[in-house]
Order: structure tokens, then sequence, then C-alpha cells
């Protein structure tokens, strides 16, 4: 079972990218927060904020986006629409 | 109704805690209180029971926030425990008891508190310390360590959170008649406030000012600080 996660990611990133003045279209392949690419960590903090807010709205679930993978390089949950996606769906289900 | 905002205040249901939400609730604030056994209920004042050292405790009353739609304007944490007692006869099990409450459970407030200030992109955090820290009291060696702690957390927090037009800032109160102190013989108290440049015990009014101060709409400019009480230094 899904609660759409992928398109809560995209929404909102796709949000903040219009509050940055950012033109890119989000698809699942956009990267978030990498080394070379991705929104600064102010962005990203408050896309975490409107992604567990509207997971909530949508299923009633109060996830904590908190990882401490968040600031890695190689293996952050933070890094991609997918990444991210499939972060959120196993915080959804493990509760 | 209230009108001049909310407050969230941690273990407001005794001592100082329960001061400061009487005397808010009695000048317009709507208040909102964590603590492990709420008080009489009152007007505009919102209490929640809950263990702020448990991380589940503590979302689940901030999904109830969420869903009863309330927004924190000022966050004072309050909650905290005392222990006078030698390092070398001081428990494991009543250091971690006062790191746990003393700093973890602020951090597990003030990070869920903090994202809700983001989304309306301002906020007041005050935290509330001890004179322990920089009188460097003896027999308070894991109680002033938790309340460093607490200090230095906010002050990098102040500076992540101050894009967002969210202050956090520090107080610390001298020796209050009311709270964690009623248990200290009065001789350890006397030679504490001897230390102080003004030697007299705190009173409420003396914290509500300082947090008046911090609150103060006009105080964007001040964050990462800490105040002390009685001209301690």
């Amino acid at each position: 079972m899904t609660f759409g996660t992928e398109e809560i990611v995209k929404s909102c990133l796709q949000n903040i990218y219009e509050e940055l003045g950012i033109h890119n279209e989000v698809n699942n392949a956009t990267i978030i927060y990498g080394p070379e690419e991705g929104i600064n960590s102010l962005s990203l903090v408050r896309l975490i904020v409107d992604i567990e807010e509207m997971v909530l709205t949508n299923s009633g679930k109060n996830i904590v986006l908190a990882d401490d993978r968040a600031l890695s390089m190689k293996n952050s949950p933070f890094y991609s629409v997918t990444t991210l996606s499939a972060y959120i769906t196993t915080l959804i289900h493990e509760q | 109704m209230s009108n001049k905002g909310t407050i969230l205040i941690t273990g407001a249901s005794k001592g100082i805690g329960k001061s400061l939400a009487d005397h808010y609730l009695g000048i317009g604030f709507k208040v909102i209180s964590i603590s492990r056994s709420p008080g009489p209920e009152k007007e505009n004042h919102i209490q929640y029971q809950a263990d702020i050292t448990n991380e589940e405790e503590v979302r689940q009353v901030i999904t109830q926030l969420k869903q009863n739609k309330i927004t924190i304007d000022v966050l004072i944490n309050n909650a905290g425990i005392a222990s006078m007692n030698f390092m070398v006869t001081t428990s494991f099990a009543k250091a971690t008891e006062i790191i746990n409450t003393n700093f973890l459970g602020v951090f597990l407030i003030t990070r869920e508190i903090s994202k809700m200030m983001i989304r309306k992109n301002m906020g007041r955090i005050i935290n509330i310390s001890s004179v322990s820290v920089p009188m460097h009291l003896e027999w308070q060696s894991v109680y002033a360590a938790s309340k460093s702690a607490l200090e230095e957390f906010t002050r990098i927090i102040a500076k992540e959170l101050a894009p967002f037009h969210i202050t956090a800032n520090i107080l610390g109160p001298n020796p209050v008649d009311i709270g964690l102190i009623k248990n200290i013989p009065v001789k350890n108290l006397e030679k504490v406030i001897n230390q102080q440049a003004v030697k007299r015990r705190g009173e409420l009014q003396d914290i509500i000012h300082c947090l008046d101060f911090f609150m103060d709409e006009k105080s964007a400019f001040i964050t990462g600080q800490s105040l002390y009480l009685g001209g301690v230094f």
C-alpha cells in the first residue's frame, strides 16, 4: 500500500523550486540534495517540514524525517526524489 | 479567546513552570503545557500529559497539536530536574535521568516545535538553564553538565534557525524560592547567593522580565545569548 509518497515529494519540491525561482520540472530522477547539484541546506529543511506536514494531512501519519545519513554524500535518503520517496514509504509502513 | 499568541511551556504542572503558565494565561496568552501530571483545567490552557524524554509520547502530542491546528509562537523549555551530589556518589541511573530530561527532552521538543515555527517563518525559543553553569558549582557536576549541553545546543540552533526568523536564547535563573531548590539546604543556597553580584534570591518577576525581553518582537536581533540573573558571569 502506498500513500503517493512520490507525488508528495515532487509537489513539495516543486513549491520550493518556485520559491527559489528555479524553473526546472521535478521528476523521479531529480536530485534533491547531492554533492554537486540540488537545493541548499536551508531549502532542504523547509522541504522536510513541508513533506512531514503533507504526509500527516494525506495519511494521518506523523513521520519524522530524521536520519544519521542526512548529510552523507554517498547514501543520503534525501539525495533524490526516488530515494526520499522510498525512505518516507518505509517510515509510514513502520508505524 | 486569547490574542497575544500561543506559548508552549514544558514542566508547567508545578514550580516555576506553573507560575509562568498562570502569569501568561492571566495577561491574555494561550498556553500549551506538557508535563507528566497535568493540573486543573483553565480557560485558554491546553495541557498534555507526556514524558518529554519519550519520543513516542512527544510525537503523539505534536500530532494532536497539528490535528487541532495549534501552532506555537513561543517555546519555553522549562522542564528539568536538579540533583546535588558528589560526582563519586552519583549513580549512573540518576546521571542518565538528568541528561535525558535536561538535554535530550529539550532536543526532542525543540526539534518538533521548531518545524511549526519554520512553517510560520517566525518564533521564539527560550531554554531555561541555570547559574550552575557559569558558577561551576560543586556537587552539581552532572546537572551543570546537562545545562552546559543545553546552552551549546541553543547557540548552534540559533544559527540554524535564524534564516527562518526564529530566535533561541538561554535564561539562567539564580536560586528562586519556587521549584527545584526547595530541597536544597539554606546554607548551600546562601553560599551560591554570596557569589552573585546582587546578593539576593531571584523572584518570579525577575524571570518574567527576561522572558518578556526575549519574546518581544523587537528582540528579533537577539539570539544565541545567555542571560544569567543576579549578576553571575
